[in-house]
């Protein structure tokens, strides 16, 4: 990777953090839990930058027994997993940090390490609230890990290639969420799972946990931990805009604009939607995952292969 | 003001955290969501004595640079042994009432609170935990012992459950008390010792041993509307419990227009019947905490409560005021459910809301009624059945609804999952500070 490329990892990590915090805190003032941006004015475009600034300048937590190593392994684990995965994120023709031809399979590997970081962070603080809150997490990975591979991977078998750039050519005509409803359905869920949002959040958010993993963390490393969040969900949001619509394909607007602007709505919608939804449980989570999403993810590759033979018929796919 | 961002607030009590919370808001301080990314402590009420001690625990653990803001309820709430500890770690400040125009006052006479962006002062080593309480140490040692409270949001008033886990199960509670304000002051009311979410109710009750009323529906109107408030807003933080906030939001305005006296601006049979709310209690509330016939009645359990579990125990259909009731069309409601479940609880309280704003309305229409003085009270409070007895010698006997439901919480508990832990917790709504202050029980009590 060029050191460009690696400019473009760190712009497009942080870019999509920045939207996905603009975007929980539109929401969270709809909810009535902070001034409105529209009382903000231009301040809102700087509000999740001051909240960040903001947590930097707090002094770090003080704990009686962590696992020091385990403890503060945790956010740069996480952070450095998710800022990998944003390597094969394509914004246009030519724009994107590195080309793998394993592009695809390499952002699901690379996610791998990010529950690493997650399990470090809630098991080194040594306390009972957080084990719990681990082992919650450690199980919804385990389960979103399967079926989020079987989501995408249809879109590898119509593009006839793993690479990001590749899946986006494919889907000249038509795009790939059109051909496959039921893999993008999937990924929905999946993405939800993956980037721990409402309603899959119950590692994080279960009020009976008492926030959940990360929550004894102060100063930069808070500061981390919610950064790294945001971006995992900027993150899934990409390579779902990458594999189901389209990437930067459209017309007369650029390619980049095409690209955020896909984004933006696929994360507006992921950030909207399930407030009308409860907090699942884990062994709900679990059930959603183990029972529901992998048969009918198993039973949609083989509709998936099937519908490849039309669709190359018509020219819809190369 | 410039410098104050954020706050964490250390409500104590149901209706002084949230009063204060509201006045603080008021003056676009916001929340903290951790006690290191605030600026300021907030105390809201009066502590018992072992929160007291874990409040003094977390003041000890926060750089000196986070000031401390007390906003006591009365002047009976003053407790200058607790005030001097707080401010021997930070600068203390006190007002009174919780109310926003006072903390407006306080925060308007000068000496604004200190800016402490770029301040890194240490923190100091953190203090012992607190005492072990008994009975902890009988809990099987390969269970994982976690503690719900002292404060929590699904706990009406402090009060702490020591819940010991096998994975996601849960094996066995202990109830520790203790924690709730006990504001009974020498000479303090009859009022001072009911429940402290229901003012009016108590008032009414105090007013009934102690002298005649002329005309009771004014009375019956404010009562009903301060139920359908509190039933509105315990439906409000169930629903935030299980994340549904934009819901909960919706019920919390309807609960605060219901104590105004101003129309809703949501029907609750049909937010109620909405397909998404039936989906999201089927998911999360439906056979949860549930309470049969029989062991609610065994229990003597009252209120929305124990009618959600088929107990037809309502103080308004056979009480004091029963026959005042009579004239408004009864209170019976044949449509809500009785499955016992937290699903049925919740229902309940919010067709019960529902049916207290039409008694409420038809009271302010109702003719005057007089009510002589009473030896013995029974009430319909919002939590259930409210017996006041006068005693020979000028005391009272009070007999609250909340002890039934603390009793029978940690069996509920025992076999439900974590995950529903806070659930069952807050679909019980049971006021321990109500219970306490009517008959304190002892330390440490165990689930039978």
């Amino acid at each position: 990777m060029t050191i460009t490329g690696a400019l473009q990892v760190v712009v497009l990590a942080f870019g999509g953090a920045a939207l996905a915090a603009m975007l929980s805190s539109w929401f969270a003032a709809w909810r009535g839990l902070r001034p409105p941006p529209y009382r903000m004015g231009l301040a809102a475009l700087g509000a999740p930058f001051a909240r960040g600034a903001r947590l930097l300048t707090r002094p770090p937590r003080s704990l009686a027994k962590p696992d020091r190593l385990l403890w503060r392994s945790g956010p740069i684990l996480a952070a450095s997993s998710v800022l990998l995965a944003y390597a094969v994120i394509p914004l246009g023709p030519g724009i994107v940090p590195i080309d793998l031809g394993l592009g695809l399979f390499y952002f699901i590997v690379i996610l791998g390490p990010l529950m690493v970081g997650f399990m470090n962070a809630g098991w080194g603080v040594n306390g009972k609230f957080d084990v719990v809150a681990t082992v919650r997490a450690a199980a919804h990975i385990v389960a979103y890990e399967v079926t989020f591979g079987f989501a995408v991977l249809g879109a590898p078998m119509m593009a006839q290639t793993l690479s990001t750039v590749g899946i986006v050519e494919a889907q000249q005509r038509v795009w790939f969420a059109v051909l496959q409803p039921g893999s993008f359905a999937i990924y929905v869920v999946s993405a939800l799972f993956i980037a721990y949002r409402h309603p899959f959040d119950l590692p994080f958010g279960g009020p009976e946990i008492a926030g959940g993993v990360g929550r004894e963390y102060g100063g930069v490393e808070r500061a981390i931990f919610v950064v790294v969040r945001h971006a995992l969900l900027g993150a899934t949001v990409a390579i779902g805009v990458v594999v189901f619509f389209g990437g930067w394909l459209g017309p007369v607007l650029p390619a980049p604009l095409w690209f955020i602007l896909k984004a933006a709505l696929l994360m507006g919608a992921f950030t909207a939607l399930p407030l009308v939804l409860p907090r699942l449980r884990l062994d709900q989570m679990l059930t959603v995952a183990w029972k529901g999403l992998l048969p009918f993810s198993l039973a949609n590759i083989v509709v998936v292969g099937l519908t490849t033979f039309p669709a190359a018929a018509f020219g819809w796919i190369p | 003001m410039g410098g104050l961002r954020s706050f964490l607030l250390a409500g104590v009590g149901p209706a002084r955290g949230p009063l204060a919370a509201s006045g603080l808001r008021g003056l676009t301080w916001r929340l903290a969501e951790d006690p290191l990314e605030a600026d300021l402590l907030v105390l809201a009420g009066l502590p018992g004595p072992r929160l007291a001690a874990a409040l003094l625990e977390l003041r000890g653990q926060l750089p000196p640079h986070i000031e401390t803001l007390w906003v006591t309820g009365s002047d009976s709430d003053a407790d200058p042994t607790l005030g001097a500890a707080l401010a021997a770690h930070a600068p203390l400040r006190t007002t009174r009432a919780g109310r926003a125009a006072d903390i407006a006052t306080l925060a308007a006479a000068g000496q604004p609170f200190a800016d402490p962006i770029g301040t890194s002062d240490p923190i100091p080593a953190p203090l012992p935990r607190l005492v072990e309480l008994d009975g902890v140490g009988d809990l099987a040692s390969e269970d994982l012992v976690l503690s719900l409270g002292p404060l929590h949001p699904a706990l009406a008033t402090p009060i702490r459950l020591i819940l010991a886990l096998d994975g996601e199960q849960i094996r066995d509670v202990v109830r520790d008390p203790g924690y709730a304000a006990h504001s009974i002051a020498p000479g303090a009311g009859l009022a001072a010792r009911l429940d402290p979410d229901a003012p009016v109710a108590a008032g009414v009750t105090e007013a009934l041993l102690r002298g005649s009323i002329s005309d009771i529906y004014p009375l019956i109107a404010a009562c009903e509307r301060e139920r359908a408030a509190l039933l509105l807003h315990a439906c409000a933080r169930h629903l935030w419990l299980i994340g549904m906030v934009p819901a909960a939001r919706e019920l919390q305005i309807a609960a605060d227009a219901a104590r105004d006296g101003q129309p809703l601006h949501i029907d609750l049979r049909a937010f109620l019947h909405a397909r998404w709310l039936r989906s999201a209690m089927r998911l999360r509330m439906r056979g949860v905490g549930v309470i049969g016939r029989g062991a609610a009645e065994r229990a003597m359990l009252r209120g929305p409560a124990g009618r959600a579990s088929g107990v037809g125990d309502d103080a308004r259909a056979d009480g004091t005021l029963a026959a005042v009731y009579d004239r408004l069309g009864g209170v019976a409601l044949t449509d809500a459910p009785v499955a016992g479940d937290d699903a049925a609880r919740f229902a309940r309280r919010l067709l019960e809301a529902d049916r207290a704003l039409a008694l409420a309305a038809a009271a302010t229409r109702a003719e005057p009624v007089s009510v002589a003085q009473q030896d013995r009270v029974e009430l319909e409070a919002p939590r259930g059945r409210l017996i006041v007895t006068r005693g020979q010698d000028k005391s009272f006997r009070v007999d609250p609804p909340s002890s039934a439901l603390l009793d029978l919480l940690p069996a509920s508990l025992i076999g439900a999952r974590y995950a529903d832990a806070v659930v069952i917790v807050d679909g019980f709504d049971a006021s321990a500070e109500e219970a306490e202050q009517a008959a304190p029980q002892p330390s440490g009590e165990r689930a039978a």
